[in-house]
């Protein structure tokens, strides 16, 4: 009997100290709800209907610069923005890898922007990406891919050896957002009405050498083959960001990947007359992202790239999702106003 | 033995917190640093590092721009990040460019771009010079990649561009990570 009891007690308190550990972990993982929101956009799509048509993955130039819901509203046509701030195409990759699991769109556009950068950057970024991924093997191998040498998996795994230091740091957000979260984009876009023109552009700088590394060819390989193997058509993209230079050597290599694999590829860069879009009103940053007009006049421009060259649903026509997607574009509404 | 229970109880709790403790610190070798953040201290007028001589000015690299008291620019560039607070700057004079990175309220000094042959480095090497030019002034002691030869000494380095034997680009860098 009393070596029951020393059992049942041993186990109650096993429960209470893992119990703290966890909370203790969710307390201080930061919330990303008010400040560093696009931590958060990751986590949004795990509550979203799945029947998207088009799926966009890739940094910071797709979730600025896209809007789903003027896709939807123009064309009818159904999407979400996978994007997350410097998102590497190692992590696009495995993001892709883990939406497929819930859903198989027919395409998948794909921001060519991260072929520069041949390692991680920074733990910064990674976390905006990674902390609020749900757990799965493709998360497990985006952080081996995304570490940078300082970074440890256990710091992943147990978010308060991270951010341990924020105890006295900790605000209403983080008691507030304990258990619950809000929504701050639209199927992933964040919209942004501010307006900073872009006055002067930053001086573009030689290098040493333009070629892209063989790690992003590898990873551009595995998004391609992922697309092949699940019937998905791949478009390649750049989205009309005027800084970091995108050089021509870099537009020339990507047009010479999209024709050797009969893949299409639309650099919005060159066609930002014919989009109208007008650097003096339409960017928030002063032409790295594109603010909601700038965005509204590509997305729009964008939809009927689409629907002339893929065959898309009109999902207008479809009653039941037209329902869900009026509520959203009535909420969508409200906001842009 | 009631007792002896609870002291048990309590030997485990502590064991416990003891051992998560022990876990976090053990496992909380990374850094917490985010974006832009380095550390500055660059030695006055060192001899070890590089630093760049424009008319009556010396522009140290890892400084507080403010503090280095230059003429007014002909163009100025803003350049934000993804999503971090705080601004990269470039300020364009006639023959080169210095750019700041943001710390805290002040903004630091990281590279000083030139711009045309009429610029030089303090030690005399300008656009259009030869690479046995760079050499005879700097040495071999450099990190070559591709087309591109770098000189380090501390966080501050000097790193040219060589087209067909002929010096094409020059920077001054702050190394910030």
């Amino acid at each position: 009997m009393k070596t029951i009891k020393r059992i049942i007690n041993v186990i109650v308190i096993l429960v209470i100290a893992i119990l703290i550990f966890y909370l203790l972990n969710k307390l201080l993982m930061p919330k990303y709800m008010t400040d560093l929101v696009e931590g958060s956009m990751i986590s949004q799509y795990y509550d979203e209907e799945k029947n998207h048509e088009v799926i966009f993955i890739g940094d910071c130039e797709v979730y600025a610069n896209f809007s789903p819901m003027v896709l939807y509203q123009e064309k009818g046509i159904t999407s979400y923005v996978r994007g997350s701030s410097q998102q590497m195409i190692w992590q696009s990759y495995y993001l892709l890898k883990e939406t497929l699991k819930y859903e198989i769109p027919k395409i998948v556009v794909f921001n060519v922007n991260s072929m520069r950068y041949s390692e991680p950057v920074s733990e910064a970024y990674n976390r905006l990406t990674l902390d609020k991924m749900k757990w799965s093997k493709e998360k497990y191998d985006m952080i081996k891919a995304s570490m940078l040498d300082e970074e440890t998996m256990t710091s992943y795994i147990f978010p308060i050896l991270r951010y341990h230091d924020r105890f006295d740091k900790l605000t209403k957000e983080d008691i507030e957002y304990l258990f619950d979260k809000k929504k701050n984009t639209y199927q992933g876009f964040l919209i942004n009405k501010e307006i900073k023109p872009l006055e002067n552009k930053p001086v573009v700088k030689k290098l040493a050498n333009y070629q892209f590394a063989d790690i992003d060819y590898e990873y551009l390989e595995k998004i391609k083959d992922l697309c092949e193997e699940n019937n998905i058509k791949l478009l390649l993209i750049k989205a009309p960001s005027v800084y970091p230079h995108w050089y021509d050597e870099y537009d020339a290599q990507i047009e010479k990947f999209a024709e050797e694999n009969h893949i299409n590829f639309v650099n919005f860069l060159d066609k930002v007359g014919e989009i109208g879009i007008d650097y003096s009103q339409d960017t928030y940053d002063r032409g790295l992202h594109l603010n909601l007009t700038g965005a509204t006049k590509l997305s729009k421009y964008f939809a009927t790239y689409l629907k002339e060259n893929y065959e898309l649903t009109d999902y207008r026509e479809n009653k039941e999702i037209d329902d869900i997607y009026q509520k959203k574009l009535e909420q969508y509404m409200k906001e842009i106003m | 033995m009631k007792n002896k229970g609870t002291i048990i109880a309590i030997i485990f709790v502590v064991v416990a917190l003891v051992i998560i403790g022990a876990f976090i610190i053990l496992n909380s070798k990374q850094e917490t640093k985010t974006i832009g953040n380095a550390e500055t201290s660059v030695s006055q007028e060192s001899k070890d590092v590089y630093q760049f001589k424009a008319e009556d000015k010396t522009v140290q690299l890892g400084v507080d721009f403010a503090s280095l008291n230059m003429p007014k620019e002909n163009d100025y560039a803003e350049m934000e990040s993804c999503a971090f607070e705080g601004l990269d700057k470039e300020y364009t004079y006639d023959h080169y460019v210095i750019s700041t990175y943001p710390e805290g309220d002040t903004d630091k000094v990281k590279s000083v771009y030139f711009l045309d042959g009429e610029a030089q480095t303090t030690e005399g090497v300008k656009i259009g010079d030869t690479y046995d030019k760079m050499v005879e002034v700097y040495g071999e002691d450099y990190q070559n990649l591709d087309n591109q030869y770098t000189y380090e000494r501390e966080k501050t380095q000097i790193i040219f561009l060589i087209e067909d034997n002929v010096i094409s680009q020059i920077e001054y860098n702050y190394v910030t990570e």
